[in-house]
């Protein structure tokens, strides 16, 4: 048998007795493992600055939400805007329109004195906004039919 | 025929709960510690395979980053020791694949020519040379199978061939290393590092 002749555990205890470890390994492992970590760190860094800067570009490129619009200055350029008009007589539409703006008028004044928050505030605005568009397009329409 | 695992390569060395915590957190000292336990087992066995002391450097500087890594997936299912063992074990191999003409037709041919070198004296043999004087596979299925306790079933799966194929590259390599010592006993056969 082979085993006679060469006698593995033997030769592995006589390469282990023979093997010197390099003094410097673990400070260059080191070393290499904290450039790595300094390089990961920078990449992840430049990630979340991209993310970021292509979060702020999209609010910046797109169009305002309209949960972002000043419905009580629309309101008061409307209204600044319907005074240039004649007032309208008789049609349904503005009827409408006028008796919608009483209620959202009275309401707005309602929550004004009670303090409420613009949870409640924006909405009233919102709808008065609306209404005012209503009946400028319907004093917009009179004023056409008149010119003709 | 089988040596069994030998112990004095060190990776049967416990590691303490501790130790082992610290670790998973990613603390320099306790990896420290660890490389200070099986730095010298890795690199020999890594040496062994490779051959070359600069290739077996790099490599555990491989084994050990990859450790640093991936410490924290290690679940305690085999002992530490164990699972280091294999991260070096596959690192050499991966070594032997990218190496040119590390193929297992490169192995069994360079043994096959080996094999008519006649020219040879076993008087110039050397720990080493004994190694070195087998293709970089067959050395590594020398070292896996009769240092490291490895069987032919674990080769093929490491190396991805079948059994026949370790068995034969073995049985080779053996006859080699038998034609090298035979006309002179191991206890004569000299010491020396291998070269850089």
């Amino acid at each position: 048998m082979f085993s006679k002749e060469l006698n593995f555990g033997d030769l592995a205890r006589r390469l282990d007795a023979a093997t010197e470890m390099p003094a410097d390994l673990w400070p260059r492992i080191a070393q290499a493992h904290a450039v790595r970590r300094r390089r990961r760190i920078r990449i992840r860094v430049a990630g979340a600055m991209v993310f970021v800067l292509g979060v702020a570009g999209s609010f910046l490129l797109l169009p305002q939400s309209p949960a972002g619009t000043d419905w009580q200055a629309r309101a008061q350029a409307l209204e600044i805007e319907l005074r240039s008009f004649p007032a309208d007589i008789g049609d349904p539409a503005a009827r409408e329109a006028r008796s919608g703006l009483e209620r959202v008028d009275n309401a707005l004044q309602s929550a004004y004195d009670r303090g409420a928050r613009a949870n409640e505030l924006v909405p009233l605005w919102k709808e008065r906004s609306e209404l005012l568009s209503t009946l400028l397009a319907v004093r917009q329409q009179s004023a056409s039919i008149t010119r003709i | 025929m089988n040596a069994a695992p030998d112990p004095g390569t060190g990776f049967a060395q416990d590691v303490e709960a501790m130790m082992l915590a610290r670790a998973q957190r990613g603390d320099m000292q306790a990896f420290a510690a660890l490389y200070e336990r099986f730095g010298r087992p890795c690199f020999s066995l890594a040496l062994r395979m490779l051959g070359q002391r600069q290739s077996a450097e790099d490599l555990v500087q491989e084994v050990f980053l990859k450790m640093i890594d991936t410490i924290r997936s290690y679940r305690g299912d085999a002992p530490f020791g164990a699972w280091l063992k294999r991260l070096t074990v596959n690192a050499c191999i991966d070594h032997l694949r990218r190496q040119r003409g590390g193929s297992e037709d490169g192995a069994e041919a360079q043994l096959a020519h080996l094999a008519g070198d006649s020219g040879e004296t076993s008087t110039m043999v050397d720990a080493w040379s004994l190694l070195a004087r087998l293709p970089p596979r067959a050395r590594a299925v020398l070292v896996l199978h009769e240092f490291e306790g490895y069987t032919h079933s674990e080769l093929a799966e490491l190396f991805g061939q079948s059994e026949s194929y370790s068995k034969s590259i073995l049985a080779r390599a053996l006859g080699r290393l038998n034609a090298l010592v035979t006309a002179r006993p191991l206890e004569q056969v000299t010491l020396c590092s291998p070269k850089s």
